[in-house]
Parts: structure tokens; sequence; C-alpha cells
């Protein structure tokens, strides 16, 4: 790039049409796609426009009674009126209810066996020559089309008749019998609005766009989306004493930590891994994670499959913590957890997630049982639930927060609040008071950069009010004042098994420190910054 | 320009080189490239092209990113860091924003998140841990395999589940794992044991080192090592080798074998920093 001149820097003269770098279709500053409130900026100034004085003005109590670390659901519940926020409620309670024999577990009675009583002898395919040569054909041929297979295959059997070679199909039900490892189908709506999944399971018609759940010709799904149920894939992953091994990382650095803090007076010299943060090591502490347990990493993405054809699609993948950081994030080790077929991007993603959440609930309520082969030992593991991440956008409806336009638009919920100008509706969290500036709300005095802390403790207590909205024009003021858009159905699993709400919400240095900041300075040295 | 110029310069281990941004700015610049350019190249690139104070001031983000993005943060670092990113979000108010109501605009949550940064490593640990890194990747390679456009995210759902079946599959049978070949040596070379193994291309005979090589191994040796008495058979006979593999899996190159190729055609693998640890 030419070098700025001292000029450039003169950003206030509007360019006529300021290239905004298209990195992807999921850019993180891209529109809110929060469309299932249809408002495209939630907690945006918007939601005040629409506002029709009520006169009612009431602000949030704080809470007294049952303590807010742990807060009584149903009590949080019972004043909601608005439908949508009802809905949520409801894939939340759901979930609070799961388990593996429960209604929407979608598992076979083969399959519960399998999770209750995994097999407790080792595998192996030595005695098996046909078996181990179907296998070497089989993964070798993985990534090329089924007739690679097929046509190897074939050619064997022609120098060796008497060999007994799978065909690629036998392949693939062989394949779930010896890993127990298969997906969940639900059905969907046709446009990606909703999953027909748990309150929305005997729906016939999607409630957002009213096309059916069947076809009508035909009496099948119009269209359907497959979970993965990780119960089988981590038992799998115990089941061979070199994978089982893998997991004594997080006790062995767990350990280390302990130590290190023990002799270093309680501080932590360097931090190398989640494992450091106090987080983890609080939950160690109380209890909550033990030796035997396994932490889990959640992480939801959207992809355009095609560059030039709308056709998005999300995924959400397992990442198992309690492997070492050299291991966890390789493509061996990454369990990809559901997919959500597009060609628009889902509009209730909890109804999406919620299989895969019931499941992971459901063994977290009642623990995995899980045969050590290194050991051979059997014992109960719980799932702790560490984070739950993905970039701006998709993080916005995972935790039920408002974007980044929004008054609080910070995505770690910390109490900021930003100021908007005096034609726009969007917040922006300068700390800084600018001169002559008045503003209903946003004219609070400047706030230091140096001085910031982190709470979270008042998030059930906005909750709470944003929930008892009587009505559309209350819910979306409180929606701009309280930072809150709908409950995360993360609160539905247990919470001596993840981090807490909305701790769980880890932020994403990738798109932060390549994307959103190049996107800030070079605009800005190049005296292109987009103007509103 | 001068952000493709260093291509050859960055080595092969260090994935796609960052393209000419002058040109490649709006056509998806990838985040990789972003990450080499604004935390590699541009605070050499940009010295007296971009002017004071934003130079420095850019600088601090800089030194505060190259922190914070390790796998492994010391706590004199994060205070480091805590310190320049947040002084760095205060005087980008002061710089570009001024306190102009017409700016507000600049002040994006992007920079907000800064001030967070250093204490979620106090509280989650380094951030590179729970980036999206790997979630873009797993799109990435799953994508890839995809191999029936007229249903994409059928036959996607399908790539994935096998994914999970082989991964499960791979655990229970390790010796199945097919990429677990790599462990073998090439042809010719020779394990140095601690993970260092030397490469082939390798001279075909022994020679005597040159009176130059010699005193400058000579010296090399004296200040690192004890050793003073060199044998009567010194100077040695030596044999080149072409690369080493170092114990974090790159490659380094010799120049013995680089040099003969044109500079555009290589990307330099010979500028290896050594870190000695003594315990």
């Amino acid at each position: 790039m030419n070098g700025p001149a001292q000029g450039d820097f003169e950003s206030s003269k509007p360019l006529s049409d300021p290239p905004s770098p298209v990195i992807r279709a999921e850019t993180p500053l891209a529109i809110n796609p929060l469309e299932q409130l249809d408002l495209a900026d939630p907690g945006c100034l918007d939601d005040t426009r629409a506002e029709v004085r009520d006169g009612n003005h009431s602000e949030p109590r704080e809470h007294t009674g049952s303590d807010d670390a742990d807060p009584d659901l149903e009590e949080l519940f019972e004043n909601t009126c608005l439908s949508e926020l009802r809905l949520a409620n409801e894939f939340i309670r759901e979930l609070q209810e799961a388990s593996l024999d429960g209604r929407h577990s979608g598992l076979d009675t083969e399959a519960l066996d399998w999770l209750r009583n995994p097999p407790t002898a080792p595998f192996t395919l030595e005695n098996q020559p046909d078996m181990r040569l179907a296998f070497d054909l089989f993964l070798a041929s993985l990534k090329a089309s089924v007739d690679v297979y097929n046509t190897a295959r074939a050619s064997i059997l022609r120098r060796h008749p008497e060999d007994k070679l799978p065909s690629y199909d036998q392949m693939k039900k062989i394949l779930v019998e010896i890993t127990g490892v298969g997906s969940i189908v639900h059905p969907m709506c046709k446009n990606s609005c909703v999953a027909f999944t748990g309150p929305l399971t005997d729906l016939d018609h999607c409630p957002k766009c009213g096309e059916p759940k069947h076809c009508p010709i035909s009496g099948n799904y119009q269209q359907e989306f497959h979970t993965m149920p990780i119960g089988p894939i981590l038992q799998a992953l115990w089941h061979d004493p070199q994978s089982a091994r893998r997991f004594e990382y997080r006790r062995s650095k767990t350990c280390e930590i302990i130590n290190k803090l023990c002799s270093n007076s309680g501080n932590i010299p360097t931090y190398e891994d989640f494992f450091h943060g106090s987080d983890y090591l609080e939950n160690v502490w109380n209890g909550s994670i033990t030796f035997d347990d396994m932490v889990l990493m959640f992480s939801i993405d959207g992809a355009q499959l095609y560059t030039h054809k709308a056709s998005d699609c999300w995924i959400y993948i397992w990442v198992i913590m309690d492997f070492s950081p050299e291991e966890r994030y390789k493509k061996h080790f990454v369990i990809p957890g559901g997919f959500i077929p597009g060609p628009k991007k889902p509009k209730n993603l909890d109804s999406f997630l919620f299989p895969g959440l019931y499941h992971l609930a459901a063994l977290q309520k009642e623990g995995l049982t899980i045969w050590n082969a290194a050991i051979d030992r059997t014992f109960k593991s719980r799932l702790f639930l560490a984070l739950n991440t993905a970039d701006g956008p998709a993080m916005a409806s995972l935790s039920g927060l408002v974007g980044h336009h929004g008054k609080f638009g910070c995505c770690l919920y910390c109490p900021i609040p930003g100021r908007h100008k005096p034609n726009g509706s969007h917040y922006y969290p300068a700390l800084l008071k600018p001169v002559d500036y008045t503003m209903a709300g946003c004219d609070h005095p400047d706030l230091s950069h140096f001085s910031t802390t982190m709470s979270h403790s008042h998030y059930f207590t906005h909750l709470r009010f944003l929930l008892a909205s009587p009505n559309d024009t209350q819910y979306k003021k409180r929606r701009l004042e309280m930072g809150i858009v709908k409950p995360t159905i993360f609160l539905g699993v247990p919470t001596c098994s993840t981090l807490g709400i909305p701790r769980c919400f880890g932020s994403d240095i990738m798109h932060l420190a390549t994307f959103n900041l190049s996107d800030l300075i070079l605009p800005l040295w190049r005296g292109q910054f987009d103007h509103d | 320009m001068a952000v493709s110029a260093a291509t050859p310069y960055l080595p092969g281990s260090f994935d796609r080189p960052p393209r000419n941004i002058a040109e490649k700015i709006n056509s998806g610049y990838k985040a990789w490239e972003w990450l080499l350019y604004l935390y590699g190249l541009a605070p050499a690139l940009l010295f007296g092209m971009l002017p004071e104070p934003y130079y420095s001031h850019f600088c601090k983000l800089v030194r505060a990113m190259r922190i914070i993005q390790q796998y492994h943060i010391s706590s004199s670092d994060l205070i480091l860091a805590d310190g320049l990113l947040r002084s760095f979000a205060y005087e980008f108010e002061v710089l570009y924003y001024q306190r102009r109501e017409d700016r507000i605009h600049f002040c994006r949550q992007s920079l907000h998140a800064l001030l967070h940064l250093a204490s979620e490593v106090t509280r989650i640990g380094p951030p590179i841990c729970s980036s999206q890194w790997t979630m873009e990747r797993t799109i990435g390679n799953l994508g890839e395999e995809i191999r029936q456009p007229s249903n994409p995210y059928a036959n996607l759902s399908q790539r994935g589940l096998l994914r999970c079946q082989v991964n499960a599959l791979i655990a229970m049978v390790p010796d199945l794992n097919p990429s677990r070949c790599d462990s073998d040596l090439p042809r010719g070379a020779l394990d140095l044991t601690g993970g260092y193994v030397l490469l082939r291309a390798q001279d075909r005979y022994s020679r005597l080192m040159k009176e130059t090589e010699a005193t400058a191994l000579k010296k090399y040796i004296q200040s690192h090592h004890s050793l003073t008495q060199f044998g009567k058979d010194w100077p040695l006979k030596i044999v080149r080798w072409a690369r080493l593999r170092l114990p974090n899996g790159q490659v380094a190159r010799s120049r013995w074998k680089e040099a003969l190729k044109p500079i555009n055609k290589i990307r330099i693998a010979r500028n290896v920093k050594v870190c000695f640890w003594f315990s």
C-alpha cells in the first residue's frame, strides 16, 4: 500500500464509495443475524424509536432472596408474557429435564445400552486380516470417491476371490457397530427457520413461514439435519490404552498448576492453557470438575459453502480440552457435533442446538460410563462444558446478548455503556465524552480506560427484568437498557457442569486480531473510513 | 510491492505469505495474511511511512498482540500487554476520535474488546486456546471433502458423521492411522536425536574444511563450550547437508542448496533462532 501522507488522517471528508473489505460471507462486523426478533440490531437505539410513551417507567429491582449465582429459573420465567421469550424459556425447561430415556433423547435401546454399558474389552483387528485389509483400503480412500474403494476391492477380489472384503455400504454399517457412533436425524423447516425439536416437536408447520414439515406428496421430511451425539465418541476415545492416556494431560497439568500455586504463594508465573485460568481452577477447587470428568469446548460458525451462491451452512464442533494443546485442535481429535443446512441462516438457533445439548445435559446429569483401557477400570465421568465460542454475530445468537451495536454491546457483558450519534441508532463504546455532547442516556462523563473491571453479577437481575416485559414496547426498551435479547439456551445446562452465564462465553482472538482491527485501523490510515 | 516482496524471506512453514496489500485488500485478504502483515511486516514497512505519533501508537498494539497471541504468556508480559492495550485504546480515542461527536463511530467494539483481553487471560487462559482458528480449519477441511454439489448439505453431514466414526475408530485402533507413517524418516536421513533430523541432499564425498571455515567453526566452538584443545585431525573433514528438521517440525535449509535457486522461487528457511535452555 502507499504510505499514508499526513493529510490522509483527515478522514472526515466523506468518500463517495468507501471500499469495505468483504472478507467472507461471515464477516464479524456484518449485519447482526438475530433476525428472529425482527430488528436487525436489537439493543440499539431503534428499539426506543419504536417506543410509544406508555409512562410505564420501571427499573430492575435488585432481587433479594435467592442467590443470583444459582438462580431459580422457574421463578425467573414465571412472569414471561411475550411468545418469543416464552419459546426460549420452553427450550431451557426441556433441557433442564433432559435424560437419556427422555422424550427428546432420540436414542434407541441399543444405543442407550451402549452408553450405559460400553464394551470393556480391547478391540483388535489382529485376528481378522480381511477386516484389517478392508479398513486400510477404506481409510486410504477416505478422501476419494466411493468408486476408488469399490475398484480397489474388486481388483483384490479378482486376484484373491477367497478374501472376504465388505462393500462400501457394509463398511459404513460395520463402522457403526464397532464405534457405536451414529447420528440422530431431526426434521427442520425447508427454509431453515426452525428445527422441529424440543417444544416444537409436534408441530406440522413451521411457526415462522408456515411451510409444512412433511412433503405433501412423498410424506417424507422436507429437510432434515444431523446431530452427532458426543457420548459414544468419548467412550471410543478411552477404548485404547494409548488413546486413553491422552486424557492424562489435564490431570497432570492441573496437579502441576496446583503445586506451582502452592510453592509460588498463589501466583501463576506463566499462563499456558485454559487450565491456568481462574475459572477452571475454581471449579476444580469446589469439586465441580474432578479428575474423572472431561472438559469440553463448544464452537460454532456459519460457513458459505460456495463463494458465489447462497449456501449458508452452520456447523458446531466439540473440542476435548483434556488433551494436550498440541493434539486437541487437530483434525483427528476435533469432533463435529452437528450440521445445520442452509441455504439460509437458521432463524431459531436454539432449536437446532437442542438435540446436541439435550444429549450433553442428559450425560451431565447421569454421568457417562467410561471404560479406561489403559488401566482396565470402569467409571462415571461428568462432562464439563467449559467454553462456548463463536465469532461476533454467531456469539450474539448463542449468548442471547445484544449485538455489537447495542448500548451494552460488549460480548462479555461488561457494564460499560456506549454512546450514539445525534441521528444514529448504533451505539459505540467511546469512553471519553465528546465535546458539547448532550444525549439522553449516554452523555455520562468520561470513563477510564485503565480501571475497567469485570463483573457478571448483574446478569440475572437484568434477565429477570427483561423477561417480565409486559408488552413489546416495554420489551424493546428493556432490551436496550439491559443488553439482553433473550435467555440463552445454555441456561438449561446443569449449573454445576458449566462456567455459568455469561462467563462461559469466550471472546475470539482470531477475528479480533485480524479482520476487526485491520478493518478499523487501515481505513483510518488511508483516509477511507466509512461514514454512517 | 514491499509486502509481496517479502515473500522469499518467509519460510514455507509460515503458510501463505501475505499478498500485496495495496492490490488485494478488498479481495479476501485472509486472517493469516492479516496476522503476518499487521504484527509481522507492518512495523517495519510502515517505519518512516506512517508519521508520528501514529506509528508509535500502532507499535503499542503490535507489541501487546505479539504477547497475547502466544500459547505461553508470562505474568510479567501479561501486565505489560495489559498496559499497552489500555493505553492503545485510550490514545486511539485521543488521536483519532478526538472527542468529536461525528467520529463516535470510530470507537468500535473491537477497540473495547482490547480492554478485556489481558484480564480474560487470567480467567480462561491464553485466548489462542479458545480461538476460532479450530472452527475455521474444521469448516475448511470438511468443506473440501464435499463431493456432491447437488445436495451439499446432506453430503457435508455424511462427511461429518464419517469424520466422527473414523476419529473414534483410529482412537480404538491407533495403528490404523494412515498419517502415522510420517514418523518414518525419508531415505538417506540421519536422526541426530533430540528431535533433530538431517535430511538430504547430502555431499557425496567428504572434504577437508577450508581454512576460513575451520577458523569460523573453531571460534564458534570456543565461544560456546569450554573446549579449547583441538586434536591433530583438525581441521576436520566435512559433509554438507541441505536440510535439517527441527524438533518443532519445521525444516530449515542450508545456503548450499538454497543459493542455487533464483530468489523468487524460494521461501528462505535458513534464518533460525536458536535458544539455549540451561536447567
